[in-house]
């Protein structure tokens, strides 16, 4: 009888290792889904909209949207895509002053424009699938008007969806502060750049002590 | 020293023998340095600088420049028809600010914005102040700009009211103080002669002559009226030959505003000498009235710098007309179509002052 039962036991039992195999996998697969990118802008935004409308000082408020934007952004691959070779050339030491100061600057950059907004209620279009990733098309509705604002968002093994550019009314910050790099650096050279970035973040840090 | 000591106790006597004079010596230096304080501090000049702006665009961009300009200036959202009406007809802006449509959508692009500044040059300090705020506000905003492109915003200005963006403080300064020097050789002038006519006994011999009392008035002053046009005249021509003032476009309007301005004068003129009863009467109070009506009607500087009510209190004054009429030829380059409500305005202002001067008039010898 036990003899009887074996073949199917064994069926049965590959079976139910392919279905807890398959829904291991699962989460893998959505994960890396449309929806998932969706998500990560959706749950980036939402913290960010409860960050602005909740309670808190000024200040604990922008460190928490840095903190938010800093874990949704990948600003290593922007600095990369901007900065092309150069960056590669460049001592570690120095490479790695300039990966931070980027950092804090694309982070105020896209945060100040989000704070022009006082109460941001975000739309979320459809996600579009690109070459590396997915376009996801978002808009901060006003009572006069709507603006755009697109995430390019790319998956990271190690972090999930993150984005790789931000597109405000049809202009790419990646590709508009990439083109403004280059031309300092063709002119001024990557010291000069270092030291007005060094400047700008400075001037940021200080307006907001003010 | 005795000697000395009596002769300075009869002088004494005789300064307290008139204590209309010596109130009017003890309060000229305290209504004055009052004015001057008032208008001058005690309020935060630019919060009182009004500011209309007509906002296009009605988006985020838009409404973080107007926080900023609102901590330092009245902003006023209006329509564009409103906030030409504001500076160019009733003057009570020195400029507006036009945020064009899609400001906010080009700026979160990272697109360059002209914000237009519709500006009444005539008001050249409160119009300096607010291209300042401008700036300020501009730069508050602009913070998220990065420091290698080219700043978003840009202010292109157009006068509303000439063919000119700036002044000089010449063009302020130079008819403030004619207006001061011919109203005060007016106002002393029919003073002291109403004055001489009474000392000299002269009024009672001209009164028994055959003319009429009216005639006799009338004389006395078309003569100063005469001397304080005169005056005038010399006074903004020199300024044109010596320091390049404009005299305005229609030459016909400059002499009717000239001659509306004196006549005023020697209405108030005749009316303030009516008071004065002495020879040391006549300084303090002429000191007084001409200080006071000069410093707060826009002679010694622009009205628009002084608080709110004070500007309106300006507006009893013949000065404060005067200036406004002046300024209007010189400065915002106005025709006689224009400027004529000022001329009335000023002309009823002499009438009213000559019948009332008349009426308080005294022909006879004390």
């Amino acid at each position: 009888m036990a003899r009887a039962w074996k073949p199917g036991i064994r069926k049965r039992l590959g079976l139910v290792l392919l279905v807890l195999l398959a829904s291991a996998a699962a989460p893998a697969a959505d994960g890396r889904s449309a929806e998932a990118a969706l998500a990560a802008v959706r749950e980036t935004l939402d913290a960010a909209q409860a960050t602005v409308e909740g309670e808190g000082s000024r200040e604990e408020k922008l460190a928490r949207l840095r903190e938010l934007s800093r874990g949704f952004f990948d600003t290593d691959a922007m600095a990369r895509a901007a900065m092309g070779e150069v960056l590669d050339r460049q001592s570690k030491p120095r490479r790695h002053e300039f990966l931070e100061l980027w950092e804090e600057y694309v982070v105020r950059a896209y945060l100040q424009k989000l704070l022009f907004f006082r109460r941001p209620r975000f739309r979320y279009g459809r996600p579009i699938a690109g070459d590396h990733g997915f376009l996801v098309p978002t808009s901060i509705q006003t009572r006069h008007d709507a603006y755009s604002v697109d995430y390019m968002l790319r998956w990271r093994k190690d972090r999930g969806w993150l984005a790789t550019d931000i597109v405000v009314e049809g202009m790419s910050l990646s590709h508009n502060l990439g083109a403004q790099l280059s031309s300092l650096l063709r002119r001024r050279g990557f010291e000069e750049l270092l030291a007005r970035l060094r400047r700008k973040v400075a001037r940021h840090r200080s307006q907001e002590g003010a | 020293m005795r000697a000395a000591l009596a002769i300075a106790r009869k002088d004494l006597q005789l300064v307290l023998r008139d204590p209309a004079a010596l109130l009017f010596t003890l309060i000229v230096p305290v209504v004055v340095i009052t004015i001057v304080a008032a208008s001058l501090s005690g309020t935060d000049a630019a919060l009182s600088i009004r500011l209309p702006v007509v906002n296009e665009d009605q988006g985020p961009v838009a409404r973080v420049l107007l926080e900023a300009l609102s901590t330092h200036l009245q902003v006023e959202e209006v329509e564009r028809s409103r906030a030409i009406q504001m500076v160019a007809a009733e003057k009570r802006a020195a400029a507006a600010l036009v945020l064009p449509k899609h400001l906010s959508k080009r700026y979160l692009g990272d697109r360059p914005s002209t914000l237009t500044l519709l500006t009444d040059p005539a008001k050249g300090s409160e119009l300096e102040t607010i291209q300042a705020l401008l700036l300020v506000a501009e730069r508050d905003a602009e913070a998220i700009a990065d420091p290698f492109s080219d700043p978003l915003l840009r202010v292109e200005e157009q006068s509303l009211t000439g063919s000119r963006l700036t002044t000089t403080s010449f063009e302020q300064n130079i008819p403030g103080f004619s207006v001061m020097f011919v109203l005060m050789g007016t106002l002393f002038g029919i003073a002291f002669t109403f004055d001489d006519e009474r000392n000299w006994n002269t009024g009672m011999r001209l009164r028994v002559a055959p003319i009429r009392r009216a005639s006799l008035l009338g004389g006395k002053l078309l003569a100063r009226y005469g001397i304080g046009l005169a005056q005038m005249v010399i006074l903004f021509v020199f300024g044109h030959l010596a320091f390049g003032l404009p005299l305005g476009s229609s030459p016909l309007a400059f002499g009717l505003m000239a001659a509306a301005v004196v006549f005023s004068m020697v209405g108030f003129g005749l009316f303030v000498a009516g008071f004065a009863r002495s020879r040391e009467q006549i300084i303090p109070l002429g000191l007084t009235v001409v200080m006071i009506v000069c410093s707060i009607g826009g002679c010694w500087w622009p009205v628009y710098v002084e608080p709110p009510w004070l500007q309106r209190a300006a507006h009893f004054f013949l000065t404060a007309w005067s200036m406004d009429g002046l300024l209007d030829l010189i400065l915002r380059e106005r025709g006689l179509l224009e400027v004529w409500p000022t001329l009335l305005v000023l002309f009823g202002y002499g009438s009213i002052g000559l019948a009332a001067g008349a009426w308080l008039q005294r022909f006879e010898p004390r």
